[in-house]
């Protein structure tokens, strides 16, 4: 949460464009419900965190998100979303059946720093969700990502940490049986 | 009310009518005199450490807050200034030395006491009687094992009595570990369904496990319970229920070996703490009536709140060991968020249930039919070594007794 007023990194052209062709890679996989392609571009020790939003009075804003370790709507590792995976993968997951239709729409795009081989990436997004016949849903939120280059080819990249920090504090919607 | 209550709800047949969950007269009704009359879950005292420490929750729909006075007691109050009705505390959680309304400047103790008017001299000429014009106090605050309760009947009985039987259930949870700890911040999310039925499942409904959760357990790759595995029910002539199985619990929760060791250990100081049967046995789903549920195992407690016949919002808390290693309480939380949380595996088929009921309810036919209760009618007894009321783990006695209860308090004038 400490990046917000960062200031993007002199990141060149080739280095954005990957980094935001991962995104929008990711999103599509995600809403054609290619999971096991989408489990595939997550790091081995990656940590998947959405902490609880609260609202505060101005003298405590510091606090409007809990701390790690606190309050949290996802705080997993791979095997905890590969389970979910699996899950949806049942056929049986009725949260899920019939299959909501999302639309993972990642802007504002952002290099906030690079360390190595790691690329400190802050993005927004909006989740539409529409299922039966009427129902909808939306979050959204600002994601703050850790994106880590794999092996040095262009696009070889994996997401090992992914922060995400949603704007509803009572979150308006049945479920979030769905990746963020 | 043109309708009966007794036309609605028959407990004993085991029917219920399908328009209790979706009439906005019946709603009203029961803000009135089920959540008029009931104790309702406000906080827990470890939530509020500190003097002026304050969490803003509900008591059915109407907002409240409650607040540690700093001398050792908390006081709730209608979140509701006394001039113009506007809110007076709009953080979710806090500490404050007062609640300063937004709207003109009123100033409330932490007690919820009126002591500050802006132009109390020059505008009310000194007419106004501060005292008579705090905010609407909570008058009754039950403590029960940390565990705060507030009723707005002055003639209510009192909480253990209210409690009855399902004390002994409740220990099972509430007095496991010497010291309780509440995990983070709540989480919160609407569900498009009537409050009753997530109260109603908590009490009385494990049937649904096998079908609704097939996905999760399947998922986790952990063994679940055979056609073998007995279970009982309890059920109380307060509304209550609790629903486990009399083998070794099956433990739906996965929490990593460090914790796993931690709470193999942990277990016999809990037989110690609650005995051999309450340790090992009762480790099921719960409801207080009217909205306040938990399950023991995955240590996931919940206030159902009212919002209208047609919507809830859902505040869920992690209970945890407060003497455990730090790694052993992390993977208590994260085990609780990703199975019962909005985004809990578990948890994700209940609400599209509720929602996908709630939504056929729209219907004006579907709203004469009557739900069936029937299942192990006739078949209550008592079991020896659990208090009060028991059936079968599959039965509805759970929740034929909590329709019962709500139809007495929906019937009864005050
Ligand atoms: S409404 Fe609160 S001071 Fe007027
Ligand atoms: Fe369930």
């Amino acid at each position: 949460m400490t990046t917000d007023a960062a200031r993007p990194v002199a990141a060149d052209l080739v280095l954005h464009h990957e980094v935001s062709q991962f995104l929008f890679r990711e999103a599509r996989l995600l809403d054609t419900r290619q999971f096991e392609e989408w489990l595939s571009m997550i790091a081995e020790d990656v940590r998947y965190v959405a902490p609880v939003r609260l609202a505060r009075m101005p003298r405590e804003d510091r606090k409007e998100f809990e701390p790690v370790g606190g309050g949290a709507h996802f705080d997993e590792n791979k095997e905890d979303l590969a389970q979910r995976v699996r899950k949806v993968n049942t056929g049986r997951a009725w949260s899920e059946v019939p299959a909501s239709r999302t639309r993972h729409l990642v802007t504002n795009i952002e290099v906030t720093a690079v360390e190595g081989d790691d690329y400190h990436v802050s993005s927004h997004f909006l989740l539409y969700r529409t299922r039966s016949a009427t129902y909808q849903d939306q979050f959204a939120g600002a994601r703050h990502d850790v994106l880590r280059r794999r092996s040095g080819g262009f696009g070889d990249l994996e997401l090992a940490e992914r922060t995400i920090l949603l704007d509803q504090t009572v979150l308006l919607g049945n479920n979030l049986a769905v990746f963020l | 009310m043109s309708t009966r209550i007794s036309d609605l709800v028959d407990p004993v047949e085991g029917r219920v009518s399908a328009r209790i969950y979706a009439d906005e007269q019946i709603y009203d009704v029961e803000m009135e005199r089920v959540f008029g009359r009931s104790w309702l879950f406000l906080a827990h005292e470890s939530m509020l450490p500190k003097r002026g420490d304050y969490i803003t929750t509900s008591m059915g729909d109407d907002p409240v807050v409650v607040v540690n006075r700093g001398d050792g007691e908390v006081a709730a109050f209608m979140n509701q200034c006394r001039h113009r009705g506007m809110r007076i505390c709009r953080a979710d959680q806090g500490n404050a030395r007062a609640f300063t309304c937004s709207y003109h400047g009123w100033v409330y103790d932490l007690q919820g006491n009126l002591t500050q008017v802006p132009h109390e001299d020059d505008g009310y000429l000194g007419a106004l009687d501060k005292s008579q014009m705090g905010a609407l106090r909570v008058p009754r605050i039950a403590n029960y094992r940390g565990f705060l309760f507030g009723c707005w009947d002055e003639k209510a009985p009192s909480f253990e009595d209210y409690l009855g039987d399902m004390a002994w259930y409740f220990d099972s949870f509430a007095n496991r570990y010497e010291n309780n700890e509440i995990l983070g911040a709540p989480n919160r999310w609407t569900i498009e369904c009537n409050w009753k039925f997530p109260s109603e499942q908590f009490a009385t409904d494990v049937y649904h496990a096998e079908t609704s959760h097939i996905s999760a357990l399947i998922a986790q790759g952990g063994d679940w319970v055979t056609a073998d595995t007995k279970g009982l029910q309890f059920s109380s002539p307060g509304g209550h229920g609790t629903g486990f199985y009399l083998d070794d619990a099956p433990d739906m929760t996965d929490y990593g070996p460090a914790a796993r060791q931690y709470r193999a250990e942990s277990r016999e100081r809990e037989v110690e703490r609650l005995g051999e049967t309450r340790a090992v046995h009762v480790r099921g789903h719960n409801t207080i009536f009217p909205n306040f549920s938990f399950l023991i195992g995955t240590n996931t407690f919940r206030v159902w709140h009212p919002r209208g016949p047609h919507q809830i919002e859902v505040m869920t808390w992690t209970l945890g060991d407060a003497d455990a290693p730090d790694e052993v309480k992390d993977a208590m939380r994260r085990n609780a968020l990703r199975t019962f949380s909005a985004g809990g595996i578990f948890e994700a088929e209940d609400g599209e249930n509720w929602a996908e009921i709630q939504d056929v309810l729209k219907g004006g036919r579907a709203r004469r039919s009557s739900f069936d209760f029937t299942m192990g009618r006739g078949a209550a007894g008592t079991t020896e070594g659990y208090p009060g009321t028991t059936n079968n783990i599959y039965s509805e006695e759970a929740g034929r007794s909590f329709y019962r209860r709500w139809a007495q308090l929906m019937e009864e004038d005050q």
